[in-house]
């Protein structure tokens, strides 16, 4: 269509550079005419393309160190799903090795520190200073320093549980191929534990502030993805199950979901059953309520919030409430902690494909490997939850640039789309708050 | 947590990992046992972010050793005290987020140390490989020695400087 000299043609480029230490680039670019998008493209880089190459030849008990390096706010996550994965080879039933009820309870803690750390820095650092009109962390914690130090405290809180784990230097993180390295000593145990009950008012007054912040109604129906266990909130196992019905084991996987190049991405689209979807907290959670601990369930319902919520802003709230779930699942668990006769089962490598998939902070986190006899790397897919989100994202701004109405200028677009991405909690929104905006106008 | 605490940060990724493999030349040359035990440590942690404030919490003096990209000679050593980290770190760090704006929000928080040091040591590219570059693996013998000549004049002050200061 040929286009008269009166339309209004815009361009908008919203640059979105990552961490320093890793090359590539995330951006947007919105392409506005005759007062509709035209085009819309989000572009991001994801590090675990090279990584998948990289595994290739190694040997099955380096992987969880490796994949550690994948993402510097959620190594626990990489490891998690890499290490159910090759047990999966290597445990097969008739081999008879299942990782001990110490090491799944002590993996669950370990996920429930990452948690902690990821949502707390997100929720105060990155996505409140959007809701409470502030450029940034630094300018809001003049106003709200009482806000931010919980939310610090949160977040320490479960950098310590993860600590706890780890040995003296910072990699590897003490996790293997069977459990642990070591275990945590019981003194060591007791004293954070004192340190974590303390904070459990604070993940509860958490959940109440964030469902009081003055948050964008914007109601989206869209497909959520989770995983789902027969009775815990999921963190390290259960089933893949979908908002629209689908319930599979984590090796169908592939049978159900469709990764596919865009010109414009280096991050691979994921689409399931043709139709984008949404992981991370706040589908987690819409479709795990009745999973979650007793007292999180009375201090979700006293928000007055209702969930299972459509309405994506939410996630700031879904976050919390995880929080305050993984503080009381550490709590619950290592109340009952004991010093193990072993830290890890020890497994014998043979030759096979397995799958592993656990909720990383920011969704559901999938990896197949292919081993040989010697417990070599044959092959890697990591399947990584911004990467699902991608699509899901373009919908959301087309639809919520839309409602807030094009005609508003280009920086306040460009205010709304960051908000926009950073509700994800996208892997490149360590970096966006730097975000630098180009226009074009012709 | 001890009162003077040494902190290396980095990433497993090439020269980045120089504050790790700093933490440990300093364990390595025995400076940590003129201390009395409970006054130094040093640690190390990957890409903290405002993590970093919480391992600062509760210290007098914090040395902070970090990988930098200012342009200068690879193995260079900066050396840079309180307000001057605040202005320059978002300059000459390679953690484009993490150092700086946590230091940032510190200050906005009021939770910085009385005392906050970074020492920086220019880098060349990161990259995969597990090995720091020969020349930040040079600069290593001197970033220990200017560690010692920091921590003595400090540990002696801080050790007449406040009554009640280890009672915890």
């Amino acid at each position: 269509m040929a286009q008269s000299p009166e339309i209004k043609n815009r361009e908008i480029n919203i640059h979105v550079p990552v961490l320093a230490r890793v090359e590539g680039e995330g951006a947007l670019d919105i392409a506005i005419r005759d007062g509709r998008i035209a085009d819309l493209k989000l572009r991001i880089y994801e590090p675990p393309r090279l990584f998948e190459k990289f595994l290739e030849g190694r040997d099955y008990n380096e992987v969880p160190d490796m994949v550690a390096r994948i993402c510097g706010i959620c190594p626990v996550a990489y490891q998690m799903s890499a290490v159910h994965a090759l047990e999966g080879i290597f445990g097969a039933p008739s081999f008879d090795i299942q990782p001990s009820p110490w090491v799944r309870g002590m993996r669950r803690v370990l996920y429930c520190g990452e948690w902690m750390e990821s949502h707390s820095l997100h929720i105060h650092l990155l996505a409140a200073p959007d809701f409470l009109g502030y450029d940034n962390a630094i300018a809001m914690a003049r106003d709200y320093p009482d806000e931010v130090r919980r939310g610090l405290r949160l977040q320490g809180l479960g950098n310590a549980i993860i600590r706890l784990f780890g040995g003296r230097s910072v990699h590897p993180v003490g996790v293997r191929v069977g459990g642990f390295y070591r275990a945590p000593d019981q003194q060591d145990v007791r004293a954070l534990l004192e340190k974590l009950r303390a904070a459990l008012p604070d993940a509860e007054a958490l959940v109440a502030w964030t469902a009081s912040l003055d948050l964008p109604q914007d109601t989206q129906p869209c497909i959520n993805v989770a995983l789902r266990h027969a009775d815990e909130y999921p963190m390290n196992e259960g089933h893949i199950v979908s908002s629209a019905g689908l319930e599979i084991p984590v090796a169908e996987y592939e049978h159900h979901f469709r990764e596919f190049q865009v010109p414009h991405s280096t991050a691979l689209h994921s689409l399931l059953h043709d139709q984008p979807y949404l992981v991370g907290p706040l589908a987690r959670l819409n479709l795990n309520l009745d999973r979650l601990p007793e007292q999180v369930t009375r201090a979700l319902q006293a928000t007055g919030i209702s969930f299972p919520s459509s309405n994506m802003f939410h996630s700031i709230v879904a976050r919390a409430v995880e929080v305050y779930c993984a503080l009381s699942e550490a709590v619950r668990l290592l109340e009952v902690y004991e010093y193990p006769f072993s830290p890890y089962v020890s497994v014998v490598p043979r030759a096979g494909v397995g799958f592993g998939c656990t909720e990383a902070p920011r969704g559901i986190l999938w990896h197949r490997y292919e081993t040989d006899e010697q417990g070599l790397i044959t092959s890697a897919r990591i399947v990584p939850p911004t990467s699902q989100n991608q699509a899901r994202i373009e919908e959301d701004l087309r639809q919520s640039l839309d409602a807030f109405g094009l005609a508003n200028s280009d920086e306040d677009l460009r205010r709304r789309a960051e908000t926009v991405i950073r509700n994800y909690d996208p892997c490149i929104s360590c970096a966006t708050h730097f975000l630098k905006l180009t226009v074009n106008r012709p | 947590m001890t009162p003077i605490r040494i902190i290396g940060i980095g990433s497993p990724f090439g020269d980045d990992r120089l504050g790790w493999e700093a933490v440990e030349a300093i364990r390595r040359s025995g400076l940590l046992e003129y201390f009395p035990q409970g006054l130094v440590s040093v640690q190390s942690c990957d890409r903290p972010a405002s993590g970093l404030l919480m391992l600062m919490e509760g210290a007098a003096h914090v040395i902070l050793i970090d990988a930098m990209r200012s342009g200068a000679v690879p193995g260079k050593i900066l050396r840079l005290q309180d307000e001057e980290i605040e202005m320059e770190s978002a300059l000459l760090s390679s953690h484009g987020f993490g150092v700086a704006e946590s230091l940032a929000l510190g200050g906005a928080l009021g939770m910085l140390p009385a005392r906050l040091v970074l020492y920086g040591v220019e880098v060349r590219d990161l990259d995969q490989c597990d090995t720091l570059t020969p020349e930040t693996t040079g600069a290593l013998p001197m970033l220990v020695e200017r560690i010692k000549e920091e921590l003595f004049p400090t540990s002696m002050a801080v050790c007449v400087g406040k009554p009640g200061m280890y009672a915890s």
